[in-house]
């Protein structure tokens, strides 16, 4: 079962480039985002990400967003452009008597996808070429409680799952002779509590990560046949924290947010040893803005340091991302938002800056509207 | 337009396998060239069959001797009345070459058929091959085509008691002559009746067979050749090859030096063992198919033969059990070209070697 739904995982990632920085750590530090809350800057405290974000839960929500990515990198004077599509989220809150929530959720920790060429040698030798594809999912349930329309309560339990495959192809004159795998599985285990407090037109947010252990498995396929025996790591992440606070609605401005992610992961380690990665703050802030009624636009700014280096001179990959989006009601199923985000990353290397511009269209389907039909069709 | 807009795109879009972004791979899998140089060699020469061949050589020199054969097998009762038997052959060069034609007393094949072997399990009496001590007529090889008066005192013999005709060359030169393959200059025997119809034979097997009893060669030396087939054996030890190995190129180079040879450009192959060359020597069975082939130029004298054999040496490296390393076999490549002679010298530049460029297997992203 956990073959398969690693399987699955590695093929949600169609994408072949989701940065030219993933070859680093454990790749780019996915957030659980919606389309509203990345044009909101995606403050995760303030998102469906956070399982104490559900104070005013009154119908069945389900939430699922598709991902569509752009990059652009730049090096000396090459540019290179890829792109692809697939699912990134999935969020489900059913509301229950005694205003308890139940939490499902499918979200991406990191994402590992790149896809790199080795500059062209000489005819004797053999070109690089290599493809990863995969990452680290959450599947997340959880229970939420509100209280007295002001005050909610969550928690996520969160095993992680996760696989990757990245295949070396050599490329010579003749073609390709061979492609060698090295395919990692992850695992860990992990919860995630929030709580947030509402007095209009205040809402203050937060989320904390407990730290984990994540298991990575490595094996090598060498020549199409496993060559090289089991290793395992063990990766101990500290914990994270996530703190939110929206003010609204004034005047036509539903919301104002401020967001702020908090990794303090430089005590993280491999194995027992450093793993040279940084602690990094991610602070954010968006507005959301009724410019015509039900159809909101929405602007955010985000920015902040990859926790992982740069791994060719040691330097940080610096990321600065604009937000934007907009939304509109789907009657009878609930709305669709839509998110973009342009995001700016660069870092030192020895030919240059390496500079990366990447365009990122959200599109979430939010359905929710089921419960509350079906209670005005039978009376109760 | 639509396909200059399509390009202008990607142009636009950079959908190209440029470097980017490549050294965040900070350790890359580790890269290693190595020559090698053969641990034990032999060569053997052998006769081989060369039925198959896309002519047939007629003549002979100091070194080699060539001799066709041409069965027609006519099935004929009414001899008497033949009043004229004739031969033509088209020869595919101008050569002029003089030979005399006998019937040949002993049956033989066209793919086993070699100066020692009527086929596969028959030796000849004589090396050469087994004819009846008369001669059926004498030719003289030129121009487009060329007709033989049979001696009709022999036609008996040569229908009932023979397995064909055998050409023995008389000039110092060789000749080449169409096969039965060719269907328009193909060898033909006509018979000429006395009411004046014609009956016409085609070939219903034919061969050359090559002596290279002129030839001496010291013990030790190394030589490649076709019409007699001069084969080299070569071993390398690949132990040193880590069996996780990703062979990117290799390449068996090595500089001949010319001996003989009847053509410009001479085709040369290498064979896998199957057998140990130890335990079976020249009898030892190899990969009919060839591993690798090349042409080589002997008038550019900076020119080395480079045998591409990474396939191979792939297999030998990362599945030794499944394809044990009994070495190679260096052949002409086929063995029935105009006879060539190649000496593989043992020392210097251009002795032969192995140059072998792998690489190591890539570390994962926690270990690199």
């Amino acid at each position: 079962m956990k073959k398969i739904s690693i399987i699955l995982l590695i093929s949600l990632s169609l994408t072949l480039a989701q940065s030219f920085f993933n070859m680093n750590g454990l790749g780019e530090p996915a957030y659980s985002a919606t389309a509203q809350t990345a044009a909101l800057g995606n403050p995760i405290a303030l998102s469906p990400g956070n399982p104490g974000n559900f104070i005013h839960l009154s119908q069945t929500s389900l939430e699922m967003t598709l991902l569509g990515i752009g990059t652009i990198g730049q090096q000396a004077t090459m540019t290179r452009a890829l792109a692809g599509v697939r699912p990134a989220t999935f969020y489900g809150a059913v509301p229950l008597p005694t205003r308890t929530r139940i939490l499902v959720a499918v979200d991406e920790i990191f994402n590992q996808d790149f896809d790199v060429w080795s500059e062209s040698l000489s005819d004797t030798l053999a070109r690089h070429h290599i493809q990863n594809n995969g990452g680290i999912y959450a599947l997340s349930a959880g229970i939420a409680q509100s209280f007295l329309s002001h005050f909610c309560l969550g928690v996520y339990l969160r095993p992680h799952l996760g696989g990757v495959r990245e295949n070396w192809s050599y490329i010579t004159p003749e073609g390709t002779i061979a492609t060698d795998t090295i395919a990692i599985d992850y695992s860990a285990f992990n919860a995630r509590f929030g709580a947030a407090f509402q007095f209009n037109p205040v809402t203050l947010a937060l989320s904390y990560d407990l730290p984990f252990n994540l298991t990575a498995q490595r094996w090598k396929l060498i020549h199409g046949v496993i060559t090289d025996s089991f290793r395992t790591y063990q990766i101990k992440l500290p914990a994270m924290l996530n703190l939110g606070a929206a003010i609204g609605p004034i005047w036509k401005i539903n919301q104002f947010t401020l967001g702020l992610e908090m990794r303090p992961w430089n005590q993280a380690t491999i194995n027992h040893n450093p793993a040279n990665y940084l602690s990094t703050l991610r602070p954010s802030f968006g507005i959301e803005y009724e410019l015509l009624p039900e159809h909101p636009l929405r602007l955010g700014y985000s920015m902040t340091n990859w926790y992982c280096r740069n791994s060719a001179t040691n330097k940080p990959i610096q990321e600065k991302t604009l937000h934007l989006g907009t939304g509109f009601p789907v009657p009878k199923f609930g709305n669709i938002d839509i998110g973009a985000e342009i995001i700016f990353r660069t870092s030192q290397t020895p030919s240059g800056p390496l500079k990366e511009t990447s365009g990122r269209l959200l599109l979430t389907l939010a359905y929710k509207e089921t419960w509350a039909k079906r209670t005005r069709r039978w009376g109760y | 337009m639509k396909h200059r807009l399509f390009l202008a795109i990607l142009f636009i879009l950079a959908c190209n396998t440029l470097p980017v972004g490549f050294d965040q791979i900070n350790q890359l899998p580790e890269t290693v060239t190595l020559e090698i140089v053969p641990d034990s060699t032999d060569c053997y020469a052998r006769f081989v069959p060369l039925g198959s061949a896309d002519h047939l050589l007629l003549g002979k020199d100091q070194q080699y001797q060539s001799r066709v054969l041409i069965d027609f097998a006519p099935k004929d009762s009414a001899l008497d009345s033949v009043v004229s038997a004739q031969l033509i052959l088209f020869p595919l060069d101008s050569t002029v070459m003089n030979f005399t034609c006998f019937a040949c007393s002993t049956e033989w094949s066209s793919s086993a058929v070699t100066w020692r072997m009527a086929d596969s399990l028959t030796q000849w009496l004589t090396p050469g091959g087994d004819y009846w001590n008369f001669a059926l007529g004498q030719g003289r090889i030129e121009k487009d085509s060329t007709v033989v008066e049979l001696n009709r005192d022999y036609l008996d013999t040569l229908v009932h008691r023979s397995y064909g005709i055998a050409l023995i060359p008389l000039d110092t030169g060789f000749t080449t002559i169409a096969t039965l393959a060719a269907t328009k200059t193909s060898p033909r025997l006509v018979f000429t009746y006395a009411d004046g119809k014609k009956r016409t034979y085609y070939p219903a097997a034919d061969a050359h067979i090559i002596d290279s009893s002129g030839i001496r060669t010291n013990p030790g030396e190394l030589f490649v050749g076709s019409g007699v087939a001069f084969r080299t054996w070569l071993y390398f030890r690949l132990e040193s090859i880590p069996d996780s190995a990703t062979i990117a190129r290799a390449e068996l180079i090595f500089k001949p030096q010319p001996i003989y040879q009847r053509k410009d450009s001479l085709e040369l192959g290498v064979h896998k063992l199957t057998e140990s060359y130890y335990q079976r020597g020249k009898y030892a069975t190899y990969e009919e198919a060839a591993s690798a082939s090349t042409v080589y130029l002997p008038s550019d004298t900076a020119a080395f033969v480079r045998l591409i054999i990474t396939d191979l040496v792939q297999k030998w490296v990362s599945a030794a059990d499944s394809n044990p390393n009994h070495g190679l076999l260096v052949t002409a490549e086929p063995e029935w070209q105009k006879p060539f002679r190649l000496k593989i010298i043992r020392s210097g530049s251009g002795a032969p070697r192995l140059k072998i460029h792998y690489i190591l297997p890539p570390e994962d992203r926690f270990s690199r």
